[in-house]
């Protein structure tokens, strides 16, 4: 009777396959590493591959946002070099080249209204004084009220106690400037014939005290006709936009009180004659 | 050829599993499923084999045991295969089996086997894939079939 075979020929050589990978498998670790070294860099080397451009991808993803980051800040400060050369140059500051300005960064505001008083990280350290004036790029902001060695309180043009004396660069026509609803500027004691139309621009006209003459302050963007009212109501919508504002630029003022910009004010010494 | 495209093929999908895939599901594994559906037994231990060598590479201290435990699925499909009528729920029923299997013998040896979780999660997704994956590789061995 022949002997009955166990399997066919396939079976066969499977067995033998699966029992040489088993022999692998019961090898002691050192041969094992000795066997894998080489089929390993052979035929994991697309795998080695693959997981470099993965960390090159990963990598570059990561600079790209710190890339993006960097150029983001740039571009901000860029803007405000450049406003700042603007103000210098053509701006807010034409006519004043000899002025000290001193950069701070807004740090606080009030917490009810963001927009009557806040705090600068500048202070007496720095030279800054009670009561000077503090402007942006696009114009008039505010006035120091309080220092301390690094910090100063800033009172804002839409502080309701704050008044500012204005002039129509175009008409020349003064008037007494407070604020009003809205962030918008209000004109208080324009003549009832003084000229003032929508689109002119307002500056300071440096009567005051406080503010140099010729900082933009404004520009009117109404002049509602009411007959009953004794003066000439005008509403001004300032340059400054105060409740976005990062960073403001205070004037240093020299030691004594009296500012060189109000020299040609001084009101002349009158002798009255005997 | 026909050999040398499913060796492609399955050197494909261990790239895929092995860069981007490391847990669930088993692509590799359901693929072996699917090439033991169809081939003879020589070659599906053979490409079994060769896929669990590659696995065993990636920790050479293991070398040898997923190659087994690949080796003997294929062989095992490729046994049981006649001894069912074959229906479309299939690849998911061996590809569950041979999961456990696989898990099991990993657990035996002394390897390192994922916690519950992941393992939960590579069934079910290995399950859930099972019958997608079959419809993509069934293609490639239609042409042949015909002759």
């Amino acid at each position: 009777m022949p002997r009955k075979k166990i399997g066919t020929w396939q079976d066969r050589i499977a067995w033998i396959l699966l029992f040489s990978a088993l022999i692998l498998a019961l090898l002691p670790r050192g041969t094992k590493i000795k066997i894998a070294q080489l089929p390993g860099t052979v035929i994991l080397s697309p795998l080695r591959g693959v997981a470099y451009l993965r960390n090159t991808i990963v990598t570059l993803g990561r600079e790209n946002q710190r890339l993006g980051r960097l150029a983001a800040e740039l571009a901000l400060e860029n803007a405000w070099l450049r406003s700042s050369l603007n103000m210098e140059k053509s701006g807010t500051l034409r006519n004043f080249p000899q002025t000290k300005l001193i950069r701070a960064t807004v740090i606080s505001r009030d917490f009810t209204t963001l927009k009557r008083f806040f705090i600068i990280a500048r202070g007496t350290n720095n030279g800054i004084t009670l009561g000077a004036p503090v402007i942006s790029p696009e114009g008039i902001v505010g006035v120091v009220i309080s220092t301390s060695f690094s910090q100063s309180l800033i009172q804002t043009i839409f502080e309701p106690d704050f008044r500012i004396a204005v002039l129509n660069n175009r008409s020349r026509e003064i008037a007494l400037a407070r604020p009003g609803s809205e962030e918008m500027l209000h004109l208080e004691y324009a003549a009832k014939d003084a000229d003032f139309k929508p689109g002119d621009t307002i500056i300071t006209s440096g009567i005051g005290g406080i503010f140099p003459k010729g900082l933009p302050v404004g520009q009117v963007i109404a002049v509602p006709e009411k007959p009953d009212e004794l003066f000439k109501p005008v509403l001004v919508q300032p340059f400054a936009r105060i409740t976005a504002l990062e960073q403001v630029y205070v004037f240093l003022l020299p030691g004594n009180a009296d500012h060189e910009w109000l020299e040609g004010l001084k009101p002349r010494e009158i002798t009255i004659p005997e | 050829m026909h050999l040398v495209i499913l060796f492609i093929f399955l050197y494909l999908i261990l790239i895929i599993q092995t860069a981007f895939l490391p847990v669930a599901p088993d692509l590799v594994l359901l693929t072996l499923i699917v090439y033991a559906f169809y081939e003879n037994r020589i070659t599906a231990t053979i490409l079994g084999l060769f896929a669990g060598f590659f696995l065993d590479l990636t920790t050479p201290t293991n070398l040898g045991i997923q190659a087994v435990a690949l080796g003997a699925i294929s062989y095992g499909v490729t046994v049981a295969r006649n001894l069912f009528y074959r229906t479309r729920w299939h690849t998911p029923i061996f590809a569950g089996i041979g999961l456990g299997l696989k898990h099991i013998l990993l657990r035996i040896t002394g390897n390192t086997v994922p916690a519950p979780v992941p393992i939960i999660i590579a069934f079910i997704s290995t399950l859930f894939i099972s019958l997608f994956i079959e419809n993509v590789l069934q293609p490639l061995f239609y042409p042949w079939r015909k002759k």
